[in-house]
């Protein structure tokens, strides 16, 4: 008899664990999945997301599940600063920003692949960065210190785990319910990723720190090869043209300033790029189903330092024009233009002095 | 896979669990199934070291054959023994190789362990104290995923005779109460304490920075009970995975920090590897029946060796002769009779165990020299409040490791003696909740590395 009594004690014993750990776990899942901060689910509760751009990799994926649009804004930062109401002006439909600062080819075809299954989608406008290039297929994840979520982008609904049984989602659903705004968020779920205040566009802000005759020692961007380039835009982006062959896709080229382009030529990578542009226009072609949007030879914008917050990126208002450009087919690189287009870029850049536009920039102090 | 993740936890495991106790009726399927699921745990991590391993478990299964088949054995020990010394030296100490040669070869996880313990089975079998099991009863007891990352180091004879026992295919229950309270102290010893801890010891040896005596002393005593936590957390949660599976393997801690001695310290510290370097190197050696001299050059060579077990460098070699030369110490003082009043042997040891831990942990000589000046040179002009400015979590890990040590009880104690009450799996459950709710920040155990 007694062997069985002391079986049953720890036969109760579990049972008690097990209730304990549900109680305890799933008391915790059920909160983080009613508050949902991340809206992956559903609207957060109490309709307050907090839209922090230190977290964008993790509330992109909501936001590609959870909205209601036609078009889908992808890529880095470059697209991310305009409000979803301006894109839908413009080209007629509901829109959402799924873009990500900094963000990797990969993490940038993770969440087209997002927008690509959402019932709906009609068109995806995404910006090719090449330093999104870089890193391989994976990519090179830039400006962040965590590793990108993939859980949150995959359709499993059993790896969720991290997001539904952590402290930092306690914490940022109590945060989102109950807690205070702080500098970094935006509530505004019409314009997420609007550019922080403290970010000016001015020419005098836009070369502060910047050695003309060595601009990327400013950015420290890495040195890229072509065959890298095709592999890493290859190996993300086909599968989805592919699969997705009914959905328009308007691949844009951001309009990096003037100075950007004389950090490439300093670095020798013109070549490399303007391979690129023309082996885009080849992939063009052969799929059909995406094009080209070029702004980098556009040099009303590219010289106009005072549109500029840094060397990269430019106000909303060039953003809208990227927009408008891609949604009513303007701007397009193809066969044809691609080099008489790329000769004038390069041609602009010989004729112009990265120590004069500098010292020009550095001059204007505010006067836009 | 690690036993820090989500998909251990809350899928692998139950799983493999499961599966096990259906197959009652079948051990043999049942050994498979525990083979294979080990497999697929080491390849989780990754896929190409599969391959090493299942060589290495070929090659020393077919030397065992050999051994005691043929005539040559002690041929066949030595290039059995060889074989899988040339393969750490391949993948584990390339650092030592000549520049350019196989310095991108990756390091499997967990070859130290696998290795050393199939040596340890060679010897056995050549000796005559083990023979040859089954392929399948070979390939789980090498394979088995519990130890196979960390360890502990597991012998043979003791593992095999425990898979083939039909017996131990019905669920217990002590023992799975027993097996998840080790898991759960495991888990809270690795994450709550060694993982907080983690940033304080980075700052003191892995930042270029100056670097003030405060900081050196918190960072290295912190490093102190990291490591203790790490380690022995990850073998708590080895044992306990075992239990679950009704198979005990030995417990690789017994509170080392309240030794009174060096010889004390590794009798309680990494059990299994200080039983290794007794039976297969200071034992051949001489041991203690060959004269003081020669038990002191034992001693001394056992543990220089058992230093560069853990890695290729010359902080390890440092370390291990660090141990040896106190050890060595230690049988000279006794010797002569000397004793010391208890707290004080404690005191000696604790103080000893811990610089030599400074040594274990400087990334390079460079990083040595910088953290042990700024530890003794700096001590006039200490500033503790400075060091302790920030409020930091790693302060309160820190006190609370230091108060676990002072308890008279560690993890195996209180397993035992659990009552198997209400509140005790309360406890148990707010633990792993705490402890799960940290499982999305990953952290590798300290000694998957070595």
């Amino acid at each position: 008899m007694r062997p069985k009594r002391v079986r049953n004690y720890w036969i109760t014993w579990l049972r008690w664990f097990a209730a304990w750990n549900l109680i305890l776990m799933g008391g915790v899942i059920a909160f983080v999945a009613a508050v949902d901060p991340y809206q992956l689910y559903h609207p957060v509760l109490g309709g307050r997301p907090r839209f922090n751009v230190q977290i964008q990799r993790f509330l992109v994926p909501g936001l590609a599940r959870t909205s209601n649009y036609e078009v889908a804004l992808a890529g880095t930062s470059f697209l991310q600063n305009i409000p979803n109401s301006a894109v839908r002006r413009i080209c007629g439909k509901p829109a959402v920003n799924l873009c990500m600062s900094g963000a990797s080819i990969h993490e940038e075809a993770s969440a087209m692949r997002l927008a690509l299954e959402h019932k709906g989608i009609k068109t995806i406008i995404a910006t090719i960065d090449y330093n999104s290039l870089s890193g391989g297929r994976l990519g090179q994840v830039i400006n962040v210190n965590f590793a990108f979520p993939e859980y949150l982008y995959d359709g499993s609904p059993f790896d969720k785990l991290p997001y539904l049984l952590s402290w930092d989602s306690i914490a940022t659903s109590i945060h989102a319910v109950w807690g205070k705004d702080t500098p970094d968020e935006n509530e505004n779920p019409d314009w997420p990723w609007k550019f922080p205040a403290t970010m000016k566009f001015d020419a005098s802000d836009a070369v502060r720190g910047i050695n003309p005759r060595n601009i990327n020692a400013r950015y420290g961007m890495t040195n890229l090869e072509l065959p890298a380039m095709e592999k890493a835009f290859g190996d993300n982006i086909f599968p989805l043209l592919r699969q997705y062959p009914n959905v328009r896709i308007h691949f844009v080229f951001p309009p990096y300033s003037i100075l950007v382009w004389h950090d490439f030529r300093q670095r020798n990578q013109i070549p490399v790029y303007f391979a690129f542009k023309k082996w885009m226009v080849d992939q063009a072609q052969r799929f059909g189903n995406f094009d080209v949007i070029d702004f980098q030879d556009r040099a009303d914008i590219i010289t106009n330092l005072s549109l500029y917050a840094d060397i990269y990126h430019s106000n909303e208002s060039v953003d809208e024009q990227m927009v408008r450009a891609a949604c009513e087919g303007a701007q397009v690189l193809n066969r044809q233009n691609v080099e008489s287009r790329t000769a004038n870029l390069l041609r602009l850049v010989e004729t112009t002095d990265p120590v004069e536009i500098v010292k020009v920039a550095a001059s204007h102090n505010g006067q836009n | 896979m690690f036993f820090n993740s989500y998909e251990f936890l809350f899928g692998f495991l139950p799983a493999v669990c499961i599966v096990y106790f259906l197959l009652a009726r079948f051990p043999r399927a049942g050994t498979w199934w525990m083979a294979a699921a080990s497999f697929f745990f080491y390849a989780k991590y990754r896929l190409d070291d599969v391959a090493l391993l299942i060589a290495s478990i070929l090659w020393n299964y077919l030397i065992s054959h050999l051994i005691v088949r043929r005539g040559w054995k002690r041929g066949w020990l030595v290039l059995g023994i060889a074989v899988n010394l040339l393969t750490l030296a391949v993948f584990k100490y390339s650092k030592f190789w000549p520049a350019g040669m196989l310095h991108n070869l990756a390091f499997p996880l967990g070859i130290s362990f696998f290795t050393f313990s199939q040596i340890a089975y060679l010897v056995d079998v050549y000796k005559g104290v083990d023979h040859p099991a089954p392929i399948r009863d070979y390939a789980l007891f090498v394979s088995f995923f519990p130890h196979l990352l960390s360890g502990p180091i597991l012998r043979h004879k003791e593992m095999v005779p425990q898979f083939d026992s039909a017996i131990r295919r019905r669920p217990i229950p002590r023992y799975f109460a027993r097996g998840f309270s080790l898991i759960v102290i495991g888990l809270a010893k690795k994450i709550l304490i060694a993982d907080t801890l983690a940033p304080l010891v980075a700052r003191t040896f892995d930042s270029a920075g100056p670097l003030d005596a405060a900081t050196a002393w918190i960072g290295t005593t912190a490093y102190t009970f990291q490591l203790y936590n790490d380690f022995s957390g990850y073998c708590d949660i080895a044992v306990g995975v075992s239990f679950l599976f009704n198979i005990r393997i030995p417990e690789n801690f017994r509170a080392p920090y309240r030794s009174t001695s060096i010889q004390e310290f590794w009798r309680r510290w990494h059990i299994t590897l200080g039983k290794f370097l007794r039976n297969y190197i200071y034992i051949p050696l001489g041991g203690n029946r060959a004269g003081l001299f020669r038990q002191c050059l034992a001693v001394v060579i056992t543990f220089t060796l058992g230093g560069l077990w853990h890695g290729a460098g010359w902080t390890f070699f440092i370390w291990g002769a660090l141990h040896g030369i106190a050890l060595t110490t230690q049988v000279l003082w006794r010797r002569f009779g000397f004793r010391l009043p208890h707290f004080a042997a404690w005191a000696l040891t604790f103080a000893f165990v811990d610089l030599a831990w400074v040594v274990f942990r400087a990334p390079n000589l460079q990083a040595l020299t910088r953290v042990l000046g700024a530890m003794f040179s700096g001590i006039p002009r200490m500033q503790l409040p400075a060091a302790l400015s920030s409020v930091y979590p790693g302060y309160f890990a820190l006190l609370a490791a230091i108060l676990l040590v002072a308890l008279p009880t560690y993890s195996f104690t209180i397993a035992r003696r659990m009552k198997p009450a209400w509140w005790t799996a309360a406890l148990a459950a707010m633990v792993l909740t705490t402890v799960v709710l940290r499982f999305s920040s990953v952290s590798y155990f300290l000694y998957y590395f070595f």
